[in-house]
């Protein structure tokens, strides 16, 4: 697959996770010429033998391996159609995590009260709900700049860093759901290029 | 919003730049303390923690009381700490948090213990390399201490058995001692605080796996019976209304002011890490700043603390703003550098990871916001005629 359907993409990273939808945002391209400077994020087991393991725990936990290419020529990281790929993977993934949040959220209680009723809490989940409809609507035009993609990501950042308070320090956990969240950012971190 | 004065007086400038020397050393076990968290064999000896030590033991416990260019430092100045710890943690949170010592639990033995206690608490301190670790959270009760289930029993006249788990507890498995909270009965004064030694029967420690801030061993406690020795219970010489919560608040009050020291400190790591990769880098004369202000406002918020130890809304507001801080600061810094720096320079990837545990410890952002927004309206003046806005 050339030209990834951003539907799809959405819906994989929703419905089978980060690791599922990077898969389908890589498809058909060689992350050897790729990468920043030989650096990749790719779904695990498709080490090839020349590209050397970066180590790292918590994306490891989430099926993904960092990979670094010695002696690649400095690629562009995803633009155009593959990060906005990207991007519609990490919605499916931040709408799972919100979903799960509010869940959490309705069994929780403080002062004897569920906390998804507290004021505070409202306000950040209706917050994250506008981020999720004003991204999905977002262009989907090929031609995106640099500084438009990475601030396109940033704002996926910053909208699950939203989530992942919602779930407190239980987020914070390793083996937690959550963690999608958490490797979600590393990965747009290594593939999106810097205004 | 009044300024609380503080004073950064020779004094303390001397210990601010002893601290400061010390990070390098706390900086270079990092990466491996990150690694391997359970390997505090490594680090246990640091001169950075026996400054701390001798900053949070009381004199006739310390065997070394702190003496830097002729200047004394009495312990039990949350200023002093907070100094220290701003610089510590701009070599690594994760690392400083993994040292021995008393810690917050030696802040509730300071507010609580008879003297029996304290000797009991302090002597094993006294002994070495003795983490403690401090338990009020519970799963899935979070900063709701008040509605704590974990029970202390009674057991004859003696004593209790205790039951029940904690959850998120700092060195946790690596403790020796430490202080538990748990109820004797239903009601909010029943909320007691044990001293306790790590027995061989009905207790268990797990270290949970975090995804950062790793260092400070955050683990899981379960307890299924343990025995506690009614002389064990702290505060049983105060009034009722003194025993229980009120010593956590005090605690929560100075971690606070602390857990904003940890995140000016860290953010003052990324920015001289990108500082150092691209010099010149957009915003970061802003960041610099910022994080001077910051700086002020948690020593603004240790003197507070110093001058009335119930007087925590500023701590609040230090937590709050820090932890925020430092999490911008970690965006920044990641979207100033390169894609390869991560791997390149992975404190970078480390400290992104570490930043965000601040939000986390010693309540949330919400719970500071709730508790900034309750004492400015119980102490703001009217700003006019009863009755309101015309």
């Amino acid at each position: 697959m050339n030209d990834p359907d951003l539907g799809e993409c959405r819906e994989l990273g929703r419905e089978r996770g980060l690791a599922a939808g990077l898969a389908a945002v890589l498809d058909g391209l060689d992350p050897e010429t790729a990468g920043h400077r030989g650096l990749v994020a790719v779904p695990s087991g498709n080490c090839p033998a020349h590209a050397r393991p970066v180590p790292n725990h918590l994306a490891a936990l989430e099926g993904i391996s960092l990979l670094r290419f010695p002696g690649s020529a400095s690629g562009s990281g995803l633009t155009g159609r593959r990060l906005l790929a990207l991007a519609a993977v990490r919605i499916g993934v931040l709408g799972r995590m919100l979903a799960l949040a509010a869940d959490h959220l309705s069994v929780r209680t403080f002062g004897g009260s569920p906390i998804i009723g507290q004021q505070l809490v409202v306000g950040a989940v209706a917050d994250v709900v506008t981020e999720l409809e004003a991204l999905s609507a977002a262009p989907t035009d090929d031609a995106i700049t640099p500084e438009a993609g990475w601030a396109r990501h940033e704002r996926l950042t910053a909208a699950g860093w939203s989530v992942l308070q919602m779930f407190a320090a239980a987020g914070y956990i390793a083996e937690h759901p959550a963690r999608a969240l958490h490797v979600s950012t590393l990965v747009a971190d290594v593939w999106i290029g810097r205004p | 919003m009044t300024t609380i004065p503080y004073v950064l007086d020779d004094r303390r400038q001397a210990l601010r730049a002893a601290a400061a020397d010390l990070a390098p050393e706390l900086r270079a076990h990092a990466l491996a303390l990150d690694g391997d968290p359970g390997d505090v064999k490594a680090i246990a000896d640091l001169a950075a923690f026996d400054l701390i030590r001798a900053l949070t033991t009381p004199a006739d416990f310390e065997a070394c009381p702190l003496r830097i260019d002729g200047f004394d430092y009495p312990p039990g100045s949350c200023l002093d700490e907070a100094v220290c710890v701003v610089e510590l943690a701009a070599g690594d949170a994760g690392v400083l948090l993994a040292g021995p010592g008393p810690g917050l639990s030696g802040v509730l033995v300071d507010n609580l213990a008879d003297q029996a206690q304290r000797e009991r608490f302090y002597r094993a301190v006294a002994e070495g390399a003795t983490w403690t670790f401090f338990a009020v959270t519970e799963p899935g009760r979070g900063s709701d201490a008040g509605a704590m289930d974990t029970e202390l029993r009674r057991d004859g006249a003696e004593g209790y058995r205790l039951h029940g788990a904690k959850r998120y507890i700092g060195s946790g498995a690596r403790g020796r001692l430490g202080v538990v909270f748990g109820r004797t009965g239903p009601g909010p004064l029943s909320i007691r605080a044990a001293l306790l030694e790590v027995p061989d029967a009905g207790f268990a420690a797990t270290a949970l796996d975090m995804v950062g801030l790793r260092g400070a061993g955050i683990s899981e406690l379960r307890f299924d019976g343990v025995a506690v020795p009614e002389q064990s219970l702290l505060g049983g010489r105060l009034p009722v209304t003194r025993r229980g919560l009120w010593g956590a608040m005090r605690v929560f009050h100075q971690m606070r002011a602390q857990v904003a020291a940890l995140a000016i400190g860290t953010g003052t790591a990324l920015v001289e890490l990108v500082a150092a990769e691209r010099p010149g880098a957009p915003r970061l004369d802003e960041f610099a700043d910022r994080l001077r202000s910051g700086r002020h406002l948690v020593y603004a918020a240790a003197a507070a603390l110093d001058a009335d130890p119930d007087d925590g809304h500023r701590a609040s507001a230090a937590k709050a703003s820090a932890t925020a801080l430092g999490r911008e600061i970690s965006r920044w810094a990641i979207g100033a550098l390169d894609p390869v720096a991560l791997v390149d320079r992975p404190l970078l990837e480390k400290w992104a990871r570490d930043v965000l545990a601040f939000e986390f410890m010693e309540g949330t952002t919400n719970i500071q916001r709730r508790h900034l927004a309750r004492e400015y309206l119980k102490r703001r003046a009217p700003a006019g005629p009863a009755g309101g806005c015309p």
